[in-house]
């Protein structure tokens, strides 16, 4: 734990004061299937023409991600949309060998991020909040009840909603694939969690969260 | 950003991390995987044994049980149960968590870690979702088990049916482990559903009364139904007890005697 959290001050103070900028700079050549990607296309359905690049679909993220209850490990892909909004589909693995768990966890997981400000704090360090949506796979799991249960016997366990805060130090990078890369922390906590928050003088808002730490890179 | 921005947001995150506890979780459905501790049932079933009179003893035992995430009733449960003098141990019928989820395993773990007597618990239906059962053999160990104290013989039986996929509880261990032999004075079951309930078939139901009988078992102990009982079913001659849940804010407390049980209900 100490060391996360040494990671995330030493980064926060130690590294160079450059500009940062979440856009493609565009003043760096970009591989060639990168810019093939961003010429127009045209295609024809049922006699209507639809023009399109397909950058538009190729993600504009990777998120490989330790802990924050989506598996000891995650990666995702995910794209940046109004200025504001970042989705980023992610899939999460706990087992024996990757987090010690003697049963494995499957987890998909929609983060729907925000960013809270309009330029970064520190040049570099832009604040984030969202909601993920955490789909666990294991056993007795389900989304909807086993036939051999009365009506509403049980409410649904697989899918579960988190709130999360947290921010990313992005730091642009001079890469024909890359335009940068950033360090990331968040703290979710698990719908179930928040709950009994609320409903309980027992359960504290400081006994709710689950943190997260991860890399994002960021493609032209 | 200005200056107090800064030092607030760095305070925050500093406090929030070193002061919140299970923070790194890599799923709430894990098992495993180390903090929580482990073998309850079975470090319990070893200090009582050892504490336990070879002849028979008149003792005193408190069951309570459905705490689910009723979590401060079940803590003033708990600080009622402290207040009690001459308890031999306490008895929770089961449902100690309401999703079986890790961190709920661990936050009955830190309520019940305030108890100064020793604990046994049976397994419940919700403790068994989302892996629940395996943290649950983590934590406590096996799912059936007995324990003999005073020369008396409480057999803790998983009687879940239908979080198993409809599986029939091991009702020949049950018949087995419970056969009286004439130096036990009082053989006791203790399951967390009641043989009355939906989960039970009619031929289950009437299996599980069969071996109540036939091995004069001399209360037959329950939780699930939220509601306190006391008394007999129609169809079995051995009496049943059933537990309320946190909620109903009281402790059962059993005397057994030589030749009787007494049960007594003590609000808080």
């Amino acid at each position: 734990m100490r060391w996360i959290i040494t990671t995330i001050i030493f980064f926060i103070f130690w590294t160079p004061n450059l500009k940062a900028q979440f856009v493609p700079e565009g003043s760096y050549k970009m591989a060639g299937f990168l810019e093939r990607m961003y010429e127009p296309r045209k295609t024809v359905i049922s006699g209507d023409t639809l023009h399109y690049r397909p950058r538009w679909v190729f993600p504009r993220h990777i998120k490989v991600q330790y802990a924050g209850s989506v598996g000891f490990i995650s990666v995702g892909a995910g794209y940046h949309l109004w200025d504001v909004y970042e989705p980023t589909l992610s899939y999460g693995l706990l087992n024996e060998a990757l987090g010690g768990s003697n049963v494995t966890v499957h987890t998909i997981s929609l983060k729907n991020s925000f960013f809270l400000t309009q330029k970064p704090w520190f040049d570099h360090f832009w604040p984030k909040a969202g909601l993920q949506i955490n789909w666990g796979n294991t056993n007795n799991t389900f989304s909807s009840l086993p036939a051999h249960y009365p009506e509403k016997y049980y409410f649904q366990n697989k899918v579960h909603a988190a709130p999360f805060w947290g921010g990313e130090w992005y730091q642009p990078l001079k890469d024909k694939h890359l335009t940068g890369w950033g360090i990331y922390f968040e703290f979710s906590a698990l719908d179930a969690y928040l709950l009994e928050a609320i409903r309980t003088d027992y359960v504290t808002m400081l006994d709710v969260w689950s943190l997260a730490v991860g890399f994002t890179f960021y493609f032209h | 950003m200005n200056t107090i921005h800064t030092v607030g947001s760095i305070i925050a995150f500093s406090l929030l991390a070193t002061g919140c506890n299970n923070i790194i979780e890599y799923s709430p459905y894990q098992s495993g995987t180390g903090e929580l501790p482990q073998n309850l049932n079975e470090k319990t079933i070893n200090r009582l044994e050892q504490e336990s009179s070879a002849k028979f003893k008149s003792f005193r035992i408190a069951i309570i049980g459905d705490s689910h995430t009723y979590y401060d009733d079940f803590r003033d449960q708990i600080k009622a149960l402290n207040a009690i003098d001459s308890i031999d141990f306490v008895i929770h019928n089961g449902d100690i968590t309401l999703s079986g989820i890790h961190r709920e395993f661990m936050w009955f773990n830190d309520i019940v870690s305030e108890l100064k007597y020793p604990m046994l618990t049976i397994i419940g239906n919700h403790d068994f979702l989302s892996n629940g059962d395996l943290v649950y053999q983590e934590m406590f160990g096996s799912l059936n088990f007995t324990l003999d104290y005073n020369n008396c013989r409480f057999v803790f039986f998983d009687d879940i049916i239908w979080e198993k996929n409809i599986e029939d509880p091991d009702f020949q261990w049950l018949h087995q482990v419970s056969q009286k032999n004439d130096s036990i004075t009082h053989v006791c079951v203790v399951s967390h559903i009641p043989p009355w309930s939906d989960q039970f078939s009619m031929g289950n139901r009437y299996l599980f009364y069969k071996i109540l009988e036939d091995n004069n078992v001399k209360l037959s102990i329950h939780g699930h139904t939220h509601s306190f009982f006391s008394g007999y079913r129609e169809e079995c001659e051995v009496p049943f007890l059933v537990s309320g849940d946190a909620t109903d804010r009281e402790i059962i407390l059993l005397e057994i005697k030589q030749d009787t049980l007494l049960i007594d209900r003590k609000s808080f």
